[in-house]
């Protein structure tokens, strides 16, 4: 997909198709749609700076864990400048890298490719969900 | 995304409709500032159809409720948040830093 804002529905869409296909109840449809969602708005604004650039979303699913690998060529993101908001503190932006750590079980950075930045996110289904799964 | 506009006496309600992403979070603001140019100063953000709503647009909430407080002397508060965003504000613990109604009924009435 281009990186593009105006994109970001099209994605969260595509990504909430693919949880419901593997069994994700509704709640982790949406926890999908938001990571998914705040992942790419970091590389539309952060990596390509708001100038656009290709941005590659693959997914598959193991039987237990959804997989989602996001794969830009801009600016290399620094995990060593990031710091987690101080949630005493109300702050003006920050979450984003919050709330997928929080919602998924695996959020992890490589910059290892030639360019720009891998990122791959990792969901395991719910107990209930996959016993729901295997009885469908 | 949508914004529709309710004016009640001194309180006025924006209720958005659709998601609420980088992309459209700029409706919010400028529908918010139409508002306020034309002397609003009591706002309601009714996020009852509300689809979606990431991190962006709830620092764009926070940041448009502080300068209600800080530059204009009024409030914004919020009522009705779905499910997915309730979870959001909980988890960001931003559910502690707005003022959060179930309805519009009672936001509005929270005015007077």
């Amino acid at each position: 997909m281009e990186a593009r804002l105006d994109r970001l529905g099209h994605a969260r869409r595509w990504v909430g198709r693919q949880a419901a296909a593997v069994g994700f109840d509704e709640e982790a449809v949406a926890a999908w749609q938001l990571a998914l969602d705040e992942a790419l708005t970091n590389i539309i604004r952060h990596a390509y700076e708001g100038r656009g650039g290709p941005i590659r979303v693959e997914t598959d699913f193991d039987g237990e864990r959804m997989r989602v690998v996001v794969e830009d060529e801009g600016l290399r993101f620094d995990l060593s400048a990031y710091a987690p908001p101080d949630l005493e503190t109300a702050s003006i932006g920050g979450y984003g890298i919050f709330l997928m750590q929080r919602v998924l079980d695996d959020v992890a950075y490589d910059t290892s490719p030639p360019k720009g930045t891998r990122l791959t996110l990792v969901k395991r289904l719910g107990r209930s969900e996959a016993r729901e799964k295997d009885t469908s | 995304m949508n914004v529709l506009v309710d004016r009640r006496g001194a309180v006025t309600v924006l209720a958005l409709r659709g998601e609420v992403d980088a992309g459209t979070v700029s409706r919010l603001r400028r529908a918010v500032a139409a508002e306020v140019e034309a002397g609003a100063r009591q706002l309601v953000v009714d996020l009852t159809d509300v689809g979606f709503m990431d991190s962006t647009a709830l620092a764009a909430l926070l940041g448009l409720q502080n300068d209600m407080r800080l530059d204009h002397g009024g409030d914004l508060r919020l009522c009705g948040p779905p499910p997915q965003l309730r979870q959001v504000l909980a988890l960001t613990r931003l559910e502690d830093v707005f003022a959060i109604f179930p309805h519009r009924a009672a936001a509005v009435a929270s005015y007077l």
